[in-house]
């Protein structure tokens, strides 16, 4: 336990910290960008897709930064502590600190006057910025570059922008549409995609 | 010297993985959205239905904008799209007292007589249009809405070039047949289908070109070659203009490519319908629509790079590129400084007349920009090789 907090500690002050600040900002920035007044129900959930799904890039496409240079991750491959491990405890992090902003936006939503339904909208959003986020993810694992697991990532929530319906269940925006059934399927993929994203990487 | 350089930095962009994603991307999103060839038909006379066109008539602006304007004042809460996301502006007792006063001055009535009317007019089953009163000019109409304006917020519909551009009437037999001469004379078939192909292509644009910008520029960190690279006697300006152009090549040659094939299509139609095709619009609109936006998009990840790092510059790009999109106060024209200009009809050519001169001040802005940019990244990195430090004073980011 106390070796799993060391590992977290140093991987969020020397790596993560940059990524966790550049999330902070794009959260603060939504209160000059959106409003999150008498909103009804569909327009709540256009900001926790639309703008929120963003942060699960900035926060899990950048979890490899660390072993990007392939002599430190053969150096950390020697170590005791598997690799799995560590990334495991770092996807935890991650998904930590999506529910944070998560709960932070419902509650500011609430607040503010706006139709919320607070453990179905929690849960949807977790999902489909967890789904977004583990594309990123897992190219960059696969990859070794977090560029291409930003773009990969920013290029399936460019084109469900214009052109969802062909995604079906794993489009995202669903919950403007007032539909919640895709959330199964996304958390599935989501799952699937972060294992492989280790998986495949530790293979190369 | 200069040309060997080039042709390496192509060569390595054709093999980095970025290039291949870059490409599908490119292609899946514009045969998707365009992959079905639009068909010109000669409209038919009698029939019931045209479609819509924008209309300039004042009177019909000031009608459907205060229809709106009803609308909103019912609700309680005005829209506005200040950033392109939805913002909801709920005024202060004293501003909804203005924003019916203005209202009321601008139907000749009070709110409750307007109201009034619309009931009677509802239980009889027939329409009724929010008309202005009839003494009211379009000028006072405009000082009206700028008033509106200024207590709403930016980004609402009672901007000029907001409602202006929204206004529509139906179309006659007589204006789609207008709509389609114009299409086959002045456009050529041609022209009118290469404004759509660039609409989708900028939006696109906007967003790839940072990926393989921020590759590029920490590809030497990535391989510990930067200190190398500095030690090379090679200027610092012949380094990053052949990285910068060879980018700029290779994003665009497979766009051009793209353009000429889903452009044949129309080549064939216009031939069939009798009607001399543009055979250059293929080539004509990319460049002086889309080189403009790959050279700042470029330009603007370069500088970024190497004052910040590979992540910020795509957070920066990603933001502006939304922004760009989702603020558009039309999808037709409306050029303004936007970095994607859009339109998105396969036609209206006598208002891209119009606007044509928008879009070229537009593009020249951003291309005049780029270089202005460069030239900023090309200094930057030469008082780096220097022994300048970098702007997060290590050489140690990899990604």
């Amino acid at each position: 336990m106390a070796k799993s907090k060391k590992l977290i500690s140093s991987f969020l002050r020397y790596q993560y910290f940059p990524h966790i600040l550049l999330t902070i900002l794009f959260c603060l920035g939504s209160t000059v960008i959106v409003s999150f007044r008498n909103l009804n129900l569909l327009q709540s959930a256009m900001i926790m897709e639309r703008y929120l799904d963003l942060v699960g890039v900035f926060l899990f496409a950048p979890l490899f930064m660390a072993e990007a240079d392939r002599e430190i991750w053969q150096l950390k491959q020697s170590k005791r502590t598997s690799m799995y491990v560590l990334y495991l405890l770092r996807v935890i992090v991650a998904c930590i600190l999506l529910a944070i902003a998560i709960t932070t936006f419902l509650i500011i939503l609430q607040k503010s006057n706006s139709q919320v339904e607070f453990g179905k909208m929690w849960i949807g959003s977790f999902c489909e910025i967890l789904f977004l986020g583990s594309i990123g993810f897992c190219v960059s694992g696969i990859t070794n570059q977090v560029v291409l697991g930003y773009m990969a990532a920013i290029m399936y929530y460019a084109a469900n922008i214009g052109n969802r319906q062909i995604y079906g269940k794993f489009a995202l925006f669903q919950m403007t549409g007032h539909c919640y059934d895709f959330i199964p399927y996304v958390l599935g993929a989501a799952v699937i995609l972060l294992c492989l994203g280790m998986l495949l990487r530790e293979k190369r | 010297m200069f040309g060997s350089l080039f042709l390496k930095e192509c060569k390595q962009i054709r093999k980095s993985t970025v290039y291949y994603i870059f490409l599908a991307c490119l292609i899946f999103f514009m045969t998707t959205q365009l992959g079905r060839t639009s068909i010109i038909t000669r409209p038919v006379d009698g029939a019931q239905d045209y479609g819509e066109k924008i209309t300039k008539d004042p009177e019909r602006i000031m009608s459907q904008t205060l229809e709106e304007f009803a609308r909103q004042i019912y609700d309680g809460k005005f829209t506005t799209y200040p950033f392109g996301f939805y913002k909801a502006m709920h005024p202060s007792e004293e501003e909804s007292r203005k924003l019916l006063d203005i209202f009321e001055d601008c139907i000749g009535q009070t709110f409750e007589e307007f109201n009034e009317a619309r009931v009677v007019a509802y239980k009889k089953g027939v329409d009724c249009p929010t008309l202005p009163r009839t003494d009211l000019t379009y000028d006072e109409f405009k000082e009206k809405m700028v008033e509106v304006s200024k207590i709403i917020g930016k980004g609402s519909s009672f901007e000029q070039a907001e409602y202006e551009s929204r206004a529509t009437e139906p179309m006659t037999y007589e204006d789609a047949m207008k709509e389609y001469d114009e299409i086959c004379n002045i456009d050529g078939v041609t022209d009118a289908f290469m404004r759509i192909f660039c609409d989708y292509s900028a939006i696109i644009l906007s967003l790839l070109p940072v990926f393989l910008g921020v590759t590029r520029c920490v590809r030497d960190r990535r391989a510990k070659a930067t200190l190398v690279v500095y030690s090379k006697s090679i200027s610092s300006t012949k380094i990053i203009l052949s990285r910068y152009l060879s980018n700029i090549v290779m994003i665009f040659v497979p766009v051009l490519l793209l353009g000429i094939i889903m452009h044949s299509p129309y080549i064939f139609q216009a031939n069939s319908l009798g009607v001399t095709p543009h055979y250059l619009s293929c080539i004509i609109f990319p460049v002086i629509w889309l080189i403009p936006e790959i050279t700042i998009v470029l330009a603007l990840s370069f500088l970024l790079t190497e004052i910040v790092n590979g992540i910020f510059t795509i957070v920066v790009q990603v933001v502006w590129a939304f922004i760009s999109l989702f603020s558009a106060s039309t999808i037709v024209g409306g050029f303004g400084m936007n970095l994607i200009p859009r339109w998105n009809s396969f036609g209206d050519t006598k208002l891209f007349l119009e606007q044509k001169t928008s879009l070229y001040e537009n593009r020249l802005i951003y291309f005049v920009a780029s270089i202005v940019v460069l030239i900023i990244t090309i200094l930057l990195y030469d008082w780096k090789r220097k022994g300048g430090k970098s702007g997060h004073g290590k050489e140690q980011e990899t990604n």
